[in-house]
């Protein structure tokens, strides 16, 4: 229901790796990283509000991220979101996992 | 435990709150993204109110995303307090379902508890000794006789040289008139080596125990049981230094032991005080108390303590007449162990007895929930439809009939705190005496799980039948769906397996009833009604030849207090005492001589009891000391001993004394209903003294007689006891107490049993013919009469019947075949074999009419069917 608005449909998981990616450089409010996450992928990668904030919800069950309350650039209360050690370390196994992935599928549709 | 179980419950306790607080921020952080959006909106130069609009039009549904976000926070709880919310609806709105399945699983959750109370307290518990399975009773076996106990110095040796016995202590028994603040009484009281109390490990409660000072001859401390403290002085706290008077002399309270010291010993005597044991005296019998070393067992330590004292025993026991005991080694076993071992048929009994009635209850309740599921099959296709998952509705179903088995397990639990405090104050002494038996945490447990096990026993398969249900048929169609054959099959099922377990519990309490009307209906020989009785008991200090003025005495003192012919003697129910008899005037010869009991009675005796003398005469008041020795013989002596002979007129006679017979007087069953009368010779009182003396007062007023008799016994003698005192008749019954417990134990559970299951054969039979309206009235429009159609359900409903009927009957046969090796049962049947046909038959065939009963009364339902009307609704 929530996906409407992406225009290409996430893969399973690679939302959470999205996001525990733009928060590696600091902390961000949920707007913020769904903000971020398209304007990296040139519009390309649009998250809902359906899917991102389960995943944050989720991510915070498993301990990757914390989350704090601060004040938005609009001057609203927000809650800003940021990587715990075991999210960080998650974050690169994640991306380890994701380039071996990538290169395995460019290889195949390279050379196959 | 206990932090981890307050942080659970601090957990729990802020909950609610944690919950708001998520639910707020989740709702603002919701709330700060649309923000977001809108004002990306107006930034592309939309104006604010259509950036509004286009913002909440790109959000979507907010709630679903809430939803989702609540899934990825985990929601177990959440889930709980819903489905716990269901179900308390539920029992709003189906009161009588929710009460019928309380009541049920209360009556077989807590007769279970109860039980297992008893039988914790008893089989598992420790006795309240420290280290009380290092604790050991040794004594010596002798061929054919009662447990012996050891001389001084043979447990003096014990002492000196058994290494597997670290410390080890003697009690010598003697029964005493106590007499403290209060009354008099007739106890046991124990007169120990010092070493006793520190061998058990048990401090007094108040006071101390025994030093080595008051082991001195002129010493005279006593420590009292709890019991005596509170019967005697009323528990007072200052009650050191205090008088008490042990067979009439003074001895100075030291301390008071705690409750549930006083039994003890293979005895199982409760002993009201304790004294030190004077040196010197190599006469005394001691039961010897130990304690293992820690590395021993009791066979090593049994077998070192034979080894000392077989050399010692080489010449066997002689009883009078020259009879021989033989030494037949040591016995040696852990403290309380034989009080367990008796109790344990009994208390197995009951709890495989409340075993099967929950049993019962499930299945019960199984037939209820399955009933209900399909009735509520609307509901839970309307869940299914809005896309509850199967997992959920099966847990919704499961979570009611938990939350409706903890309130039933709730009320069992106070019914069990009832159960057994009562069972603590009957005297049916299946349980060993000084035990407190309590409701404690363990008991606590088992009933919560009992009635989670019981939830998920009853409610599983209905919760799986109602999540299979298919949503779009149970939404669709208004009227009634015909269960499934697998419901009905299950149906079955429950209801055979209610009646075989009933069927067996029946049987059973069946056996026991028939036995008592045997027991009831044997004849006492002697009328116990309007009579008063009661044992007076001298102190040791009187001799029997007191005992005529006493009476005398005792005679005159009652005339004033109330009037009534008066016997002294032995009233049955009383003492017992045996001796040798010899028929013929020769020299008395031992290997001719009979055993027979002996009854020294007042001249009024035969009277006040109404015992016919059927020849020749009763005593007469001219049977004095002086005059020439007369007897009376009974029935069963005669049968036993006169081969024929006439015996009015026959001398009797015992080693020392002979005696004329000079009548015969009829049987009396004089210590238990059960027993067949053993020959007995009457001697009057007068010329045989006798100390262990009753007084039987024929009167209408028992209660006053009680009164009368204890002024009598004041004004006569202050150390006199008066023991045993009310009406004759609630002696008898008193006897009979074991069995009636047993028979009312049985019946109750049996009764519950028959109850539950009558009750789920007609809620089934019910519930099918509720299902059945519309067939039967298209039936009884396609010409079938109600009399068949009823006759049809008749048949129907009870073929679960003769099937739980049919196999309940073989297992009945094997179960009352395992009970001939539990003595408790065994002990109960009387004149009836544990296989009795009569009762297994009668018991089966009135099971089979109230069942048939049952099904008849809702069948009737076809009578109210106007077909005409069952066609239009549909």
């Amino acid at each position: 229901m929530g996906n409407k608005d992406a225009s290409i449909d996430l893969l399973q998981g690679t939302l959470d790796l999205l996001i525990l990616r733009v928060l590696q450089h600091g902390e961000l409010h949920g707007w913020g990283i769904a903000d971020r996450i398209r304007q990296h992928s040139s519009d390309v990668l649009v998250v809902g509000e359906g899917s991102l904030y389960p995943a944050l919800y989720r991510l915070k069950t498993r301990g990757w991220v914390t989350s704090s309350w601060g004040q938005s650039e609009n001057n609203r209360r927000a809650s800003f979101y940021r990587l715990t050690p075991t999210g960080r370390r998650q974050l690169e196994r994640e991306q380890a996992d994701w380039e071996r992935l990538t290169s395995a599928i460019g290889r195949v549709i390279r050379h196959a | 435990m206990r932090e981890r179980l307050a942080a659970l419950g601090r957990m729990v306790a802020r909950w609610p709150r944690r919950r708001a607080l998520a639910e707020t921020a989740m709702a603002e952080e919701m709330r700060a993204h649309l923000e977001h959006r809108i004002q990306q909106q107006e930034a592309s130069g939309l104006a604010p109110a259509e950036a509004r609009a286009a913002a909440l039009r790109q959000f979507g549904n907010a709630e679903a995303f809430k939803e989702a976000c609540r899934d990825a926070r985990g929601r177990r709880f959440d889930n709980l307090l819903q489905d716990a919310r269901l179900g308390l609806r539920l029992i709003r709105r189906q009161p009588r379902l929710a009460a019928v399945t309380v009541i049920t699983v209360a009556l077989g959750v807590g007769l279970n508890v109860a039980v297992f109370s008893a039988a914790r307290t008893v089989l598992l518990d420790d006795l309240p000794y420290r280290d009380a399975d290092r604790l050991v009773e040794i004594w010596q076996v002798l061929e054919s006789a009662r447990p012996q106990q050891f001389s001084t110095s043979d447990s003096e040796a014990m002492r000196q040289s058994v290494p597997a016995l670290t410390s080890i202590a003697g009690v010598s028994r003697r029964v005493a008139t106590v007499r403290g603040k209060a009354n008099v009484t007739r106890a046991s009281v124990g007169m120990v080596t010092p070493d006793f109390f520190g061998v058990f490990g048990v401090e007094p409660i108040i006071g101390r125990t025994f030093g080595e000072s008051d082991f001195a001859p002129d010493a005279r401390p006593a420590v009292l049981a709890h019991e005596t403290w509170l019967s005697q002085f009323g528990g007072d706290r200052n009650v050191l230094g205090r008088s008490i008077y042990l067979d009439g002399q003074v001895w100075t309270v030291v301390g008071i032991m705690p409750r549930g010291f006083s039994a003890i010993g293979a005895s199982g005597a409760e002993m009201a005080a304790w004294t030190p044991q004077p040196s010197g005296n190599d006469r005394t019998m001691f039961s010897v108390f130990a304690r293992l070393a820690s590395d021993v067992t009791p066979d090593q330590a049994q077998s070192q303590v034979d080894a000392l004292i077989r050399p010692r025993q080489s010449a066997p026991a002689v009883l009078p007449g020259g009879r021989t005991l033989h030494w037949n080694g040591v016995a040696l076993e852990r403290v309380g162990e034989s009080q367990r071992a008796e109790a344990a048929p009994g208390l197995w009994l009951l709890q495989s007895v409340a075993a099967l009635l929950l049993f019962i209850t499930c299945a019960n309740l199984g037939n209820l929930f399955l009933a209900q599921a399909v009735t509520r099959y609307r509901e839970f296709g309307m869940r299914a439809a809005l896309g509850a998952r199967q997992g959920r509705i099966v847990r919704q179903v499961l979570t009611e009939a938990g939350i409706l088995a903890i309130g039933g397990a709730a009320v069992g639990t106070a019914f069990a705190v009832f159960a057994v405090s009562a069972l603590g104050s009957v005297d049916a002494s299946i349980l060993p005496a000084g035990l407190d038996v309590a409701l404690r945490w363990p008991d606590l447990l088992l009933a919560l799980s009992l009635s989670l096990l019981t939830a998920l026993a009853f409610s599983a398969v209905p919760a799986v039948v109602a999540s299979r249900l298919d949503p779009r048929r149970a939404i669709r169609r208004t009227a009634h769906v015909t269960s499934g054959r697998g419901t009905k099959l299950m149906q079955t099922g429950l209801v055979a397996t209610q009646v075989l377990l009933s069927l067996v519990v029946l049987i059973g309490a069946g056996l026991l009833l028939k036995s008592f009307a045997h027991v009831m209906a044997q004849p006492l020989g002697f009328d116990p009604a309007g009579v008063a009785a009661a044992d007076l008991m001298p102190s040791n200090l009187k001799t029997t030849d007191d005992t005529r003025e006493l009476t005398r005495q005792f005679e005159m003192q009652l005339a004033e207090h109330i009037s009534g012919p008066v016997a002294f003697g032995s009233v049955p129910y009383g003492t017992i005492y045996t001796t040798a008899w010899m028929l013929g005037s020769g020299a008395f010869e031992w290997n001719r001589s009979l055993n027979a009991e002996v009854r020294s009675v007042s001249p009024s005796y035969f009277d006040v009891l109404r015992v016919p003398v059927e020849r020749g005469r009763a005593f007469l008041s001219s049977d004095s000391a002086t005059a020439a020795p007369v007897a009376i013989v009974n029935r069963a002596f005669v049968a036993r001993f006169a081969t024929g002979r006439d015996l009015v007129g026959t001398e009797i006679q015992t080693e020392s004394k002979r005696f004329t017979i000079v009548g015969i007087a009829g049987d009396v069953r004089s210590s238990a209903l059960a027993q067949l009368p053993r020959p007995a010779v009457y001697v009057s009182l007068d010329q045989w003294p006798d100390s262990r003396l009753s007084v039987a007062i024929r009167t209408p007023d028992a209660r006053r007689a009680s009164q009368a008799i204890a002024a009598a016994a004041r004004a006569v003698d202050p150390d006199l006891a008066v023991v045993k005192s009310g009406p004759l008749g609630a002696r008898v019954l008193a006897v009979e107490a074991r069995r009636r417990f047993y028979l009312f134990a049985l019946s109750l559970f049996a009764g519950v049993s028959a109850a539950l299951t009558v009750a789920g054969i007609y809620g089934v039979t019910a519930h099918v013919a509720s299902q059945r309206t519309r067939e039967l009235g298209i039936r009884l429009v396609l010409g079938g009469t109600p009399f068949r159609l009823k006759g049809r359900m008749l048949v129907g409903g009870l073929l679960p019947v003769a099937i739980g009927l049919a196999a309940g009957l073989s297992a009945s046969w094997l179960a009352t075949t395992a009970l001939q090796k539990n003595t408790a049962f065994k002990s109960q049947l009387y004149q009836i074999t544990s296989h009795d046909p009569g009762t297994f038959a009668g018991v089966t065939f009135g099971l089979f009419v109230v069942a048939a009963i049952a099904c008849w009364l809702p069948a009737r339902v076809v009578d109210g069917i106007a077909p005409a009307s069952v066609l239009k609704t549909d």
